[in-house]
């Protein structure tokens, strides 16, 4: 059985005729250890799947599954729990807290799990060893999405989210992103969802799902990704 | 073409209103409803003290104003053995005396109403024209009506008597009745007691004819000055003419100088503490909207960017002010004026004869005070607009980067830094990053702390005059006041009675006089060997010096004596004075006087020494008995009760502080929530985050918690200082001719204060608790930063 079940999954906002259906009987599955790019223009309802699938938000119908856990039919102490050892973020505007620095970011997920790598050994993987006593506002957009990595990697996670992660940096910062996401795939076997608009990522994954109007337009899987540098935008 | 003028006056009209920016206005009211109500409660509770408090005592002081006014209040009273026609005339034709009027005052025993009830009797000579009886039920008594009496109005209530009743009254030489013609109320009367506290079933006042009485001779006259005369040139005047007389003013004649003393402390109350009060709530007020105003910085450029005119803007943005600090400063001002003077006044006036209540108007004072909340709320509001909208309009819609973070001093010492945890270290640092903000929040606390240190201070002070006078001064059990006149001498007592001990003490009203200042004081004679009255340091017992005269402290700074001054004693009746040297000074917090040792006293040869009081020591019931059926004894006190009373008088003033207590609670709690509000709403996204990491909802809230603990433990801790020193103006500002109030704040206060704060603390972490759980993490993150 699959890592990642979507089974008919909706989410709807309103209701009646003003309801707005962001997942639309959503239905997609994802193995473990893939590099998964789900795209889609804005308002496709990428943004909504990922926050179903990070325990952020809950599914008006359907199940999802992750592992051998049924998120839908989790409470919110459990979901919580979910969000805690199971799942890394990294957001489009990296959301670090800028009293700390970036070391003190990263620590600040190692304080709530159990397993979590050693900090200074994960930024130093992010290639920010160098940077570690820096706060937020002294280090450069990519540098600062490099930290969110290292704070969700920290978690040593079994599925990482990024929300649209180079959707604030330049071509090249966002390369380098692209390449350290890559990388913790391979490595770590971890399962990596990263969602975009932008089609020219797509490339990367070993699986790319595509998304319009709430529902999926393509699941297919590429037998042969591409590396970052191969591909522009 | 046609037509298109009018479409765009309408069009103009239409924006000249703004209507999008008016549902705006409202719109963000609603979205930050607390905030928006936190600014009206502050605003409130700060014009709500004062106005509450102002009006207090300008409806005490209209309604006994009024009441003086109304009932023709002697402006003096001369005690004189014997006063005659002539004394009467030659008073009338002083210069400044517009009327003078003779009576024969002194209270008699109503046998039919028990052994120990008894009036202070009034016989005017003719019709009263000087403190004249107000009638409640019945009539005024006819000129030379010999057999009519007005009673007091709650002194018959309380002894069931009414109109057209008979009274036997213990005239001097003989029993007498009389019918009670009417129910009267007397300006002169507003306080009326034997002891500490009124007590009208046994004791009150009765106005008769002197007809009535016509053999006993007038002993008081009552004068009333004329208008804008000088009544220390009067007084010195009557006392030139009269110099073995005893002259009481407004400032001594025991009702008024009390009722006129407890306004006064009610009008120097609303001087420290709700001033204080409103300028904490409007430091808060105006921090809120500053940072409420910096936090619509994007929106004030979104509405720059879409044309709207920096008037318009500065308009809205001004509403975001004026709305909620004039709905909270009327609302203050109104439930102020509306609720605490009643309320007040009922406590106020619980021992007090006082015909009616009189309103008074909202005073250009406490209008003041609201508008300044509301100027002063609408003066930041601009200022802050006006720091934004310096930048360019594409400054303001680049929201503000997040302040960055920076090394605190503390980390300086890495062995101290590394032993904080993961989470101090955050709240550290955080502090660092918003200093201003934190700053203000502690001051908030600490300002709370300090009222309401001062509030619990002032009844702690109260307490620690009464009680250190019963309690520490005074030194024996009992107290059994005698009638000097039948009372026999101290060491027959003392054969007779069961106690441990037995004392006496010998009082005589005499006029203290120096220059022209002159005061009727209590002349406390000793015996050199007493242990009860124990006038020294730590409640010692100081023997009094025999060249001279002792006076208390009190009483030495107000008449502006010091040691070494000669003064004139004058006994009633007598006209020639004694002169003495202020030797000694004893602290006493109440019963102001002077003093003189036993031998002192008998080498003046003014009659030997008669005790008109004794004191005793563990006295037996068998005892106590024997005191109470003794013809002689004229009261029996005992310092508990007598303690117990006293502080029942002061609850008018456990009332103000209690009232003080409970705005300083209302600004702590409102100030605590505020700041954790505020950091909360600043702080969204970064608890949002957390949230998304998996921090679970009690360590979000422990962390939020921790900045407020330490703020609320900071400010509590730098609150102690300045609230006793707030204690110890405001009791600066309350002290009364009689009483020396000294600042005594209990260390139980300070705890209990403290626990306070820390249990609002608690409350609000409570509250807030809800909200972090209320945290939509979609939501909350997808603003952008």
């Amino acid at each position: 059985m699959s890592y990642i079940v979507f089974d008919q999954v909706c989410k709807d906002y309103g209701q009646g005729e003003q309801a707005v259906h962001a997942a639309d009987h959503v239905c997609f599955t994802i193995e473990q250890g893939e590099l998964c790019v789900v795209l889609g223009p804005s308002g496709a309802g990428k943004t909504t799947v990922l926050n179903l699938l990070g325990g952020m938000d809950s599914a008006t119908s359907g199940e999802i599954r992750v592992g051998d856990k049924v998120v839908t039919a989790m409470n919110g102490k459990e979901l919580t729990e979910y969000r805690r050892l199971d799942v890394g973020f990294v957001f489009q505007f990296y959301n670090l807290m800028p009293s700390l620095t970036a070391l003190e970011n990263v620590e600040l997920a190692q304080q709530v799990c159990p397993r979590a790598l050693n900090p200074r050994e994960v930024l130093t993987q992010v290639g920010l060893g160098e940077r570690m006593k820096n706060f937020p506002a002294q280090l450069s957009g990519g540098e600062q999405q490099r930290v969110s990595i290292a704070r969700a990697l920290c978690k040593n996670p079994a599925l990482l989210l990024c929300d649209e992660p180079t959707g604030a940096l330049d071509s090249q910062t966002g390369a380098q992103v692209l390449e350290l996401l890559s990388q913790v795939s391979r490595a770590y076997h971890t399962t990596v969802v990263i969602i975009t608009h932008n089609a020219s990522i797509a490339p990367l994954g070993d699986r790319v799902i595509r998304m319009r109007n709430g529902s999926i337009v393509e699941n297919s899987v590429n037998p042969n990704p591409a590396r970052v540098e191969d591909i522009s935008w | 073409m046609v037509g298109a003028a009018p479409v765009r006056a309408a069009a103009d009209r239409a924006r000249r209103r703004s209507p999008a920016l008016r549902k705006k206005l409202w719109r963000d009211m609603r979205q930050n409803a607390m905030q928006f109500v936190t600014i009206i409660l502050l605003c409130a509770l700060g014009t709500w003290v004062y106005s509450g408090l102002d009006g207090t005592w300008r409806m005490l002081d209209l309604s006994a104003e009024t009441y003086f006014r109304q009932g023709e209040l002697a402006d003096l009273w001369v005690n004189l053995e014997g006063v005659d026609r002539q004394d009467l005339a030659n008073m009338a034709n002083t210069p400044g005396v517009a009327d003078v009027q003779g009576r024969f005052s002194a209270d008699m025993d109503c046998p039919e109403l028990g052994e120990d009830v008894s009036l202070n009797v009034h016989a005017f000579d003719g019709v009263p024209r000087i403190n004249v009886p107000l009638c409640v039920e019945g009539t005024l008594l006819e000129d030379k009506d010999a057999r009519g009496i007005l009673l007091q109005e709650e002194f018959a209530q309380a002894n069931g008597l009414g109109v057209g009743d008979t009274l036997r009254l213990d005239v001097p030489g003989r029993e007498q009745t009389f019918v009670i013609r009417g129910l009267i109320n007397d300006a002169e009367h507003v306080i009326t007691s034997k002891d500490v506290t009124p007590e009208p079933a046994k004791y009150g006042y009765a106005v008769i004819c002197w007809e009535a009485v016509k053999n006993l001779p007038l002993n008081e006259a009552v004068v009333r000055l004329t208008e804008g005369a000088d009544g220390d040139q009067v007084e010195r005047a009557l006392q030139a003419l009269l110099p073995q007389s005893l002259i009481l003013t407004h400032q001594t004649h025991a009702s008024t100088q009390r009722t006129r003393g407890d306004v006064g402390i009610f009008r120097n109350l609303t001087l420290v503490f709700p001033i204080l009060a409103y300028l904490v709530a409007a430091m808060v007020v105006l921090t809120t909207l500053t940072r409420m105003i910096e936090n619509q910085r994007v929106q004030m450029g979104t509405l720059k960017a879409l044309g709207y005119r920096d008037a318009q803007i500065r308009r809205h943005y001004l509403c975001y002010a004026l709305v909620p600090s004039t709905v909270g400063a009327l609302l203050g001002t109104m439930v102020g004026r509306y609720t605490l003077p009643d309320m007040l006044y009922a406590m106020e006036t619980a021992h007090y004869f006082l015909p009616e209540k009189l309103r008074a108007p909202i005073s250009p004072a406490a209008w003041g005070m609201t508008a300044l909340m509301v100027i002063l709320s609408a003066a930041i509001c601009l200022y802050a607009y006006q720091r934004a909208a310096r930048e360019n309009t594409a400054e303001l819609l680049r929201p503000k980067p997040p302040k960055a973070g920076n090394r605190v001093l503390l980390e300086r010492w890495h062995g101290l830094w590394g032993r904080f945890s993961f989470n101090s270290k955050m709240v550290v640092r955080n502090f660092a990053r918003n200093r201003w903000r934190t700053l203000m929040a502690m001051v908030g606390v600490l300002c709370c702390n300090m009222l309401m240190i001062c509030a619990m201070g002032l009844q702690d002070s109260v307490d620690a005059c009464v009680g250190e006078y019963y309690m520490g001064i005074v030194g024996y059990d009992l107290r059994a006041d005698l009638d000097a006149s039948a009372a026999g001498t101290l060491e027959s007592y003392r054969s007779r009675l069961d106690a441990a001990k037995v004392e006496g003490i010998m009082e005589r009203s005499v006029s203290l006089r120096r220059g022209e200042t002159s005061r009727t004081v209590l002349l406390t004679v000793l015996e050199e060997e007493q242990t009860m009255l124990r006038y020294g340091a730590e409640h010692t017992v100081v023997p009094l010096t025999q060249d001279g005269l002792a006076i208390s402290r009190k009483l030495m700074e107000v008449m502006g004596l010091s040691l070494g001054d000669r003064v004139e004693l004058w006994f009633p009746g007598e006209d020639d004075p004694e002169t003495l040297t202020l030797t000694q000074v004893v602290d006493t917090t109440m019963n102001q006087g002077v003093f003189l040792p036993r031998e002192s006293w008998e080498k003046l040869r003014r009659g030997s020494f008669r005790p008109t009081a004794l004191l005793l020591l563990q006295p037996t019931e068998l005892c106590r008995w024997r005191l109470s059926q003794a013809e002689e004894v004229t009261a029996l006190k005992d310092p508990v009760e007598q303690y117990a009373q006293t502080m029942t008088l002061m609850d008018s003033m456990t009332g103000v502080f209690n009232l003080m207590y409970f705005a300083a609670l209302g600004l702590a709690f409102v100030i605590c929530y505020n700041m954790g509000l505020m950091n909360f709403t600043e702080r969204v996204r970064d608890y949002a985050t957390l949230k998304v990491l998996g921090y679970r909802q009690g360590e979000i809230c422990r962390l939020m918690m921790r900045e407020t603990w330490l703020i609320a433990l900071l400010g509590m801790a730098l609150g102690i200082y300045p609230g006793l020193l707030l204690t110890q103006a405001v009791m600066g500002t309350v002290q009364s001719e009689t009483m020396v109030y000294t600042a005594h704040v209990a260390p139980m206060s300070i705890i209990l204060s403290g626990l306070i704060t820390l249990a609002f603390s608690l409350c609000i972490e409570w509250l807030l608790t809800r909200k972090v759980r209320g945290i939509h993490m979609v939501e909350a993150l997808k603003s952008v930063e």
